[in-house]
């Protein structure tokens, strides 16, 4: 971004400052408030159209000025803390830090070495762990994935379940997760606490996807570990020193990508992840990525007719969305992951299944990744990455697109994953949770359902440089089962099971 | 020749409390001084080797700091319609609830925070005077040595994290701009002017960095001032008024482009012409100062965009311009 860019983009900012002024905004309570020069602010910070500093200080001027004017004076000191974009250095591991340079971005104060201390890798474990009854007779289970560790931090992507019920005409089925307690012991003796985070709402949901923390983290050179103990004292055997899995792990270059057209192309990616969820529900996000559009054609950082514009004009109006401009684009210039969202969003063909794999991946953008197992629903799939590095956007839950302070502003990495038989699928909401001992685990939940034909999962990070396309096996047998489903755990005869994932 | 940039100001007078008394402010001819403290740099001297700072030495002092500050078009205002909630008793609110770091005169040297302190006031009972700042009031408000004024309240909804020093420098500048708004209306109007005459010839001497890295914000506060006066003078909408940075001789250009107003002044305009009061005259967008005084200046005023400005002479009556008489 040149100066003059850059101070046209800023004065187009403060000019949308002073039209907002001039209107007598209220600022109730202390920030941060979603006004339309926050938005802006957050768009151009997003595309290095403006540095976070410049941005931060406009919005810092705006909330003052309104204060004053509105005898509020909360937001006349409140706003010199610049909004979480602007803070340089206040979140070192933060996404935004990582982005492109070419675009003004900043550079990571900190990374992961590779081989360093923090670098997560992951082991895959695909092993049932059957609980003792608990509430009701109702006994539950932990179906473990795959275990992720750097130095510090080691946690197990579980999917977890009530499994059956030991009397009949007990009471219903509990609404929260199985939490029965375990630990871990290692070949050297030492033991260890773990600790289940990450798992959502006791919405009495069948599955819960979550992560056994443990405590400490295994130290270098443990060749196993055993957590337990579950039902009938059972233990999983977990193979530190196991090797590498099957998958396929490939980098390749990308052309040089504008910051802008990769927001837009976020965006797009939002409205069709947030529409496959429920039919309609782009619109809401329509009046935001319309006003993206508009802030970044406005401010000079892109054309109307640069080739993003024209394709995510065209999605809206192949969503029925009014995006401000454009019309209908031919299908050749969509992405073929749109294509395939467009024809395949609302499909809830899904299986019940888990995939145990365990892949390490390059350092893309700054950050360094593992992918720690899947599991699969009828109406989507929940990917278990280990992140360090990076961070998805948010406070701890991201539900992308949906509010307008949300993304589609994080740009340092983009996530798409494609089935073996073709199906696109997109990254509709991440999840991390605030344990230490789960730290930089993520929860990526993809959008529509993996095939029930895919044998293998192409999981696609795009950086501002690079891809890597991670090839991760789904484990599908000729005979329809997913072999990485271990078998059920010992139900007492004549009582009821729940469905078994794996059939 | 061209008049200085605060011709077409009158002087402005402003009590505040000082020591114990209370003392007048004058601003005139582009300068604030108090005729109590005729040795003003002096006293500063005087109070960086650890002496009292007088209330109007600090406001003097505060108004130099501020002369340059960006910050000021940032925050002030920008029609005579737009009215600043600042007052004293807001002031103090803030030194209130923010604390020492808050205040814009500087403490004398003294006992550790929370240690305790003899004299009047620090004892049980209602509180007193007390030595130390000059905390600054309209007058008849009560005593505020030491302190904020009685009954002064915290204020809900500010953020109780700590700030980093750079944040608590800010907070600290921005109570003091907002110690300098509270002097009232003219002040601001006078104080802004200040902020664009320094900044209209490259910059303010002795700038830090690059000038041109504030023309976004100089624009903006071109912008937020020729809109609200430009656009009631066409029927348009304010922002239909797009304004732009005239550099070089003359006074600049106005036009129609179809769809509003486009113009180019100097930034000198927001001194010389915004501030004084008088953008728009008798149906003429007033463009430059060109020869006079207070009460009464010749300018140069556009009867429409596009036009040839006509010099007029204009004439004050309290805060309202209008053309003097035998002009029609």
């Amino acid at each position: 971004m040149s100066g003059h860019a850059a101070a046209a983009a800023e004065i187009y900012l403060r000019l949308i400052a002073e039209a907002e002024l001039r209107q007598r905004p209220v600022l109730s309570g202390p920030g941060p408030h979603l006004h339309r020069v926050w938005l802006a602010a957050a768009t151009l910070a997003a595309v290095g159209a403006v540095s976070p500093d410049v941005a931060g200080q406009v919005v810092s001027e705006f909330e003052a000025s309104a204060g004053l004017r509105s005898r509020n004076i909360g937001p006349v000191i409140s706003s010199l803390r610049r909004p979480s974009w602007a803070r340089t250095g206040a979140r070192p591991h933060h996404a935004r830090q990582y982005g492109s340079a070419a675009v003004g971005a900043r550079q990571p104060p900190t990374r992961p070495e590779a081989g360093g201390p923090d670098v997560p890798t992951a082991v895959q474990v695909g092993a049932r762990l059957p609980l003792p009854a608990e509430r009701e007779g109702w006994y539950g289970e932990f179906c473990l994935l795959s275990l992720a560790r750097t130095g510090s931090q080691a946690a197990l992507a579980v999917a977890a379940r009530w499994a059956g019920q030991t009397r009949r005409a007990a009471g219903p089925r509990p609404r929260h997760a199985p939490h029965y307690e375990v630990g871990a012991v290692d070949d050297r003796g030492v033991s260890y606490q773990t600790s289940l985070w990450d798992v959502g709402l006791e919405d009495g949901r069948d599955w819960w996807d979550c992560h056994l923390g443990l405590d400490p983290a295994p130290a270098p050179g443990t060749r196993w570990l055993e957590v337990g103990p579950g039902s009938q004292g059972r233990r999983v055997r977990i193979d530190l020193t196991a090797p590498p899995g099957t998958v396929r792990v490939v980098t390749e270059p990308i052309p040089p990508v504008s910051a802008a057209t990769r927001l837009l192309d976020q965006a797009g990616d939002d409205l069709l992840g947030i529409e496959s969820a429920t039919t309609g529900a782009s619109a809401q996000l329509a009046g935001r990525v319309r006003q993206v559009i508009r802030d970044l054609i406005g401010s000079g950082t892109l054309r109307a007719d640069d080739p993003a514009v024209l394709r995510l004009a065209g999605l809206g109006w192949r969503l029925g969305l009014d995006l401000g401009l454009g019309g209908p684009v031919p299908a050749r210039a969509l992405p073929a992951a749109w294509i395939s969202l467009l024809a395949d969003g609302h499909a809830h063909d899904g299986r019940d299944a888990v995939a145990p794999f365990a892949a390490d991946l390059p350092v893309i953008g700054g950050a360094r990744l593992a992918l720690a197992g899947l599991r699969s629903a009828p109406d989507g799939a929940t990917l278990h990455v280990m992140a360090s590095g990076w961070e998805p956007e948010g406070h701890g839950w991201l539900e992308r697109g949906t509010g307008p302070g949300d993304s589609p502003l994080d740009l340092s990495l983009s996530w798409r994953a494609r089935d073996s038989t073709g199906r696109w699928h997109l990254v509709t909401g991440m999840s991390r949770g605030p344990a230490a001992q789960t730290r930089g685990m993520i929860k990526m939940y993809l959008t529509p359902p993996l095939h029930p034909a895919a044998t293998a999962l192409d999981v696609i990070v795009t950086g501002p440089d690079r891809q890597i396309r991670a090839t991760v096996p789904l484990g599908r047998a000729a005979d329809g089962s997913w072999p990485g489903w271990p078998p059920r755990a010992p139900v007492p005869p004549g009582l009821p099971t729940a469905p078994d994932p794996g059939q | 020749m061209r008049p200085a940039w605060w011709a077409a100001f009158p002087p402005c007078e402003a009590r505040i409390r000082c020591g114990a008394g209370e003392h007048a402010l004058r601003w005139a001819e582009g300068r604030l001084s108090s005729a109590a403290h005729d040795d003003t740099e002096g006293e500063l001297v005087l109070a960086a080797l650890g002496g009292e700072k007088a209330g109007c030495v600090a406001t003097i002092e505060a108004w130099g700091v501020h002369a340059d500050d960006l910050d000021v078009l940032a925050l002030g205002p920008r029609s005579p319609a737009d009215d600043l909630a600042v007052t004293w008793e807001l002031v103090d609110e803030l030194r209130a609830a923010l604390g020492p770091a808050a205040r814009s005169v500087p403490m004398r040297p003294g006992p550790a925070p929370g240690a305790g302190r003899a004299g009047p006031g620090t004892g049980s009972g209602p509180p007193g005077p007390q030595p130390g700042p000059v905390a600054y009031a309209a007058p008849g408000s009560g005593p505020l040595r030491g302190g904020p004024r009685p009954g002064a309240r915290p204020l809900r909804g500010l953020p109780a994290r700590r700030l980093s020093p750079d944040q608590e420098r800010a907070r600290a500048q921005r109570v003091q701009l907002l110690s300098l708004f509270a002097l009232g209306r003219p002040f601001q109007q006078r104080l802004s002017a200040e902020v664009a005459a320094a900044w209209s010839d490259g910059g303010p001497a002795g700038a830090a960095g690059d000038p041109a890295r504030a023309q976004p914000a100089l624009i903006a506060a071109l912008a937020g001032r020729l809109a609200p006066a430009a656009g009631p003078w066409l029927g348009l909408d304010p922002d239909a008024v797009q304004a732009a940075l005239h550099e070089g001789p003359g006074w600049g250009t106005a036009e129609w482009d179809g769809t509003g107003l486009r113009a180019a002044l100097p930034l000198s305009w927001l001194a010389r012409v915004w501030a004084p009061g008088f953008p728009v005259v008798d149906g003429h967008l007033i463009v430059d100062v060109v020869e006079g005084s207070w009460p009464q200046v010749q300018v140069l005023g556009l009867p429409a965009p596009g036009a040839e400005p006509a010099v007029l002479s204009i004439r004050a009556d309290r805060e309202h311009w209008s053309r003097a008489r035998g002009e029609r």
